[in-house]
């Protein structure tokens, strides 16, 4: 397994490490972006278990930090929003892998706040031929609530229970808070754009030809809390049935476990080969 | 900052150094053990912004991920306790040959806080001092206590649980091979060498457990009124970079360089 860790970017202020394929590379390279704030081998080390399982099955991997993440500064030239910022960043990183390996297609991986950026790039950048995200944006539908309760009450029969009896009595008591007209979802600081704003990039990115996976954790569970919430929530889209879907309540936020980690590096592997395997 | 990777191929490892921006009159530089697992993962943006403050204050400083673990080469299972001894003899060389500082302070934080007492004894050319935050003294129940927080937060979670490959452990998402678990298991402070290979401070809470300290390391130490959650799981977005720890770290080391 060869790496290289070094700078990049039009300012030299960003950071990441290659890992280079094994054998005949594919014409595909993977990107594995920050999740959150942890620096760029991901949550439990992640994103080096991935590259590394990935390389050996022929892709070029790359994972790295963001402007100010992890290893990474800000740069002279910083762009006005975070989001921005993230789009120029994975840009130069692209740039970087395409003059060290000669590959110029890629696809993205990444966790919450990474799901998140790589959509926005790929919505941008028609380099981008892949995204598979891990608990990124999810909306809510009118079954959405049942699901949730029905997955806590298996998880906790006696604790749920016991909330909903309080919260029974305190609506009999009418001494339960009124829900303010102007109640916002929990959104866990992830600025989720409008349903059909994100239901107009999906049916771009799909349209484009881009192989797009979305996989739920358990973690996730106030956002996502059942397998047809997908199709329940955007029937008749285009894109419904061409985005594969994923939902792993056994599974959590950052792989906590390193039976979760062997689940979800063969799930990216499975759907890496499955779409970008050969030059 | 300097992102390379050094050592022989295969066992490769992933530095960053930082450069003084000033100068000091004697040349000098720090070198930083990692701890272990997930407390590597919550303590990372600390101590980059730490070895940021020392090479402002003219130290170059090396901050660098053993074997089998964070970015260098090697799998989580193939990573053992005398690996990072080492692996932190290897890097103290490294930063020798690239900043040719006459002087160097090591800080190792909780595990790697132990290793670098074990090893600093075992180089050709000491550190001048070594500050060693909450060093792990009591190897059986810090591991004790990554077994039983890990149960717990996948029996509260219903998570997707396993064997670990081979006999490792898992540690909160980390693999610690039966040799790794079996050499943090036996650490005491009568593994600690007989003398201190150099000067010793201690910062935080194992400096309230002075007692414990063989007589004859006559350990400086240095309160912190930090309490961190070393290994917390829960909050994804919270990192500690406490900027009371920062600043105690760097007058330590400083001091100690003097």
């Amino acid at each position: 397994m060869s790496e290289q860790t070094f700078a990049f970017g039009r300012g030299g202020n960003l950071c990441g490490t290659l890992t280079s394929a094994q054998g005949s590379p594919a014409g595909v390279a993977i990107l594995l972006l920050n999740a959150g704030i942890i620096h760029r081998i991901g949550p439990h080390r992640i994103n080096v278990k991935l590259a590394r399982d990935l390389a050996g099955h022929g892709f070029h991997c790359f994972r790295f930090d963001l402007s100010g993440l992890g290893d990474s500064r800000f740069s002279a030239q910083a762009r006005s929003s975070y989001q921005e910022q993230a789009i120029a960043d994975i840009a130069d990183a692209m740039q970087a892998v395409t003059e060290r390996t000669g590959v110029s297609r890629f696809a993205v991986f990444g966790i919450c706040s990474g799901a998140q950026n790589g959509l926005a790039a790929a919505a941008v950048d028609a380099r981008l031929a892949g995204l598979f995200m891990v608990d990124g944006y999810a909306y809510a539908t009118a079954s959405s609530a049942w699901h949730r309760r029905w997955f806590y009450l298996r998880r906790a029969p006696l604790t749920s229970i016991a909330r909903w009896l309080l919260s029974l009595r305190r609506r009999l008591l009418g001494t339960a808070a009124a829900a303010p007209s102007d109640a916002v979802e929990i959104d866990y600081g992830q600025n989720t754009p409008p349903k059909p704003v994100f239901a107009q990039m999906l049916t771009t990115l799909v349209g484009r030809g881009v192989r797009v996976a979305a996989l739920f954790t358990g973690s996730w569970i106030e956002r996502f809390s059942y397998l047809r919430q997908w199709h329940d929530g955007f029937r008749g889209e285009t894109f419904v049935d061409r985005v594969e879907i994923d939902f792993q309540p056994e599974l959590d936020h950052t792989a906590s476990t390193l039976a979760g980690q062997r689940f979800l590096v063969e799930r990216v592997r499975r759907w890496a080969l499955e779409h970008f395997a050969g030059p | 900052m300097q992102a390379f990777r050094f050592g022989p191929a295969g066992r490769q490892l992933a530095g960053i150094l930082h450069p003084p921006t000033r100068t000091r009159s004697a040349p000098a530089s720090v070198l930083i053990c990692n701890p272990f697992g997930q407390e590597a993962i919550r303590i990372h943006r600390l101590l980059r912004l730490l070895a940021e403050n020392l090479a402002r204050k003219g130290f170059a400083t090396l901050r660098f991920d053993y074997f089998g673990t964070g970015d260098s080469d090697g799998d989580d299972e193939q990573a053992s306790l005398s690996g990072w001894r080492a692996d932190i003899g290897a890097a103290h060389a490294e930063l020798a040959r690239a900043t040719l500082a006459r002087k160097t302070a090591w800080l190792g934080v909780r595990l790697g806080g132990t290793a670098a007492l074990q090893a600093a004894e075992g180089v050709a050319w000491p550190p001048a001092h070594l500050i060693a935050w909450e060093p792990v003294l009591d190897g059986a129940a810090y591991l004790s206590t990554l077994r039983a927080e890990h149960a717990d937060y996948v029996r509260r979670h219903r998570l997707l649980a396993g064997p670990a490959p081979g006999a490792a452990s898992d540690l909160l998402g980390f693999a610690a091979s039966a040799v790794m678990a079996e050499e943090i298991g036996r650490l005491g402070v009568d593994t600690l060498p007989g003398r201190p290979p150099c000067g010793v401070t201690v910062v935080g809470a194992g400096e309230r457990d002075a007692a414990r300290w063989p007589p004859s390391w006559n350990v400086n130490s240095r309160p912190l009124d930090v309490e961190l959650n070393w290994t917390s799981e829960e909050a994804l977005n919270t990192a500690l970079a406490p900027m009371a720890a920062i600043g105690t770290l760097a007058a330590a080391i400083e001091e100690a360089l003097a």
